[in-house]
């Protein structure tokens, strides 16, 4: 997809949480956090498979040089470019964007 | 590219092989950089791609020695090719012999040769990586990941003294990222 490299919106039901945006990204702006619970389709047999779970995903804006390399590596096209560029903040802080402005889904879930 | 050619010189007939190129219709000057080959051999591998004027280009690479290695300067033949030549020599520690030896990217107090694979980055060991957690109740890895450009702690950093210095190719290999090789694999190879 060519668009602006601005924002990096994250698709949460698409992200597996397996780090290789994270591992790929130049300058180690992507921190995500993640735990595993059993897989409910599994459930019935002898040993559940577990799948992961996202706890946290952040993007800190004040490092990220928008190579769109997670964009790219993502296995799962769970990152894409949002369009829009990213908002000035008033500290260093306010530019770690968690996943209720990474993924702001109608009802958005609070941040971790 | 298919059509893409490269010819390994001695670096002995460096120049001239380049002036050949040149005469054969090779003759415009695209880049000229360098790669380390620590892990596979002890040299540094120069590589300079010219162009015909249909488009083709070809590649002329040769070795020099990865520490002391010179090399007879382009200009002579491509006058552009000094400031790449430049660039290339200051990272890599070529010595471009009767080229244009001013520093061109780093400062005075900057390491020597901080493109050879085998310099750490050491502001990047310092500060953790994100990417070293599994996605597994958020703890560390049992694998421990370490990030390309930092070394394998067990080669760099925490590595035993009486151990004696790395061997290149497990400096080669532990830059460039990846699972650490564990310490108990390590023993079992002694």
């Amino acid at each position: 997809m060519t668009a602006t490299h601005g924002r990096i919106r994250l698709i949460e039901d698409r992200c597996t949480s397996c780090m290789i945006c994270a591992r790929e990204c130049p300058v180690w702006c992507i921190s995500i956090d993640a735990h595993t619970e059993p897989d409910p389709a599994s459930e019935a047999s002898r040993r559940p498979r577990l799948h992961n779970v996202l706890d946290r995903f952040a993007i800190d804006w004040s490092v990220c040089m928008y190579c769109g390399i997670c964009v790219d590596e993502c296995p799962f096209d769970a990152l894409e470019w949002n369009g829009e560029h990213v908002s000035p903040g008033a500290s260093l802080p306010d530019l770690v964007h968690q996943r209720d402005r990474l993924a702001p889904d109608p009802g958005g879930r609070p941040t971790a | 590219m298919s059509d893409e050619v490269t010819r390994s010189v001695e670096a002995a007939a460096w120049v001239a092989a380049v002036s050949a190129a040149r005469d054969e219709g090779f003759d415009r000057f695209d880049w000229l950089d360098a790669t380390d080959d620590i892990g596979r051999t002890d040299t540094v591998s120069v590589v300079c791609q010219l162009r015909a004027r249909d488009g083709a280009p070809v590649r002329l690479r040769t070795r020099v020695p990865r520490r002391g290695g010179v090399l007879a300067s382009l200009a002579g033949v491509f006058p552009g090719a000094a400031w790449c030549e430049r660039e290339a020599g200051e990272g890599y520690a070529v010595d471009f012999g009767g080229g244009d030896g001013r520093r061109l990217l780093l400062g005075p107090d900057a390491p020597e040769a901080p493109l050879l694979k085998d310099h750490p980055l050491a502001a990047r060991a310092a500060v953790p990586w994100p990417g070293a957690d599994e996605p597994e109740e958020g703890a560390r890895a049992r694998r421990r990941m370490v990030p390309p450009g930092v070394p394998d702690p067990a080669i760099w950093g925490e590595r035993d003294p009486s151990d004696g210095q790395a061997d290149p190719e497990d400096v080669a290999t532990s830059t460039s990222g990846g699972r650490v090789r564990r310490s108990r694999d390590r023993g079992a190879g002694r």
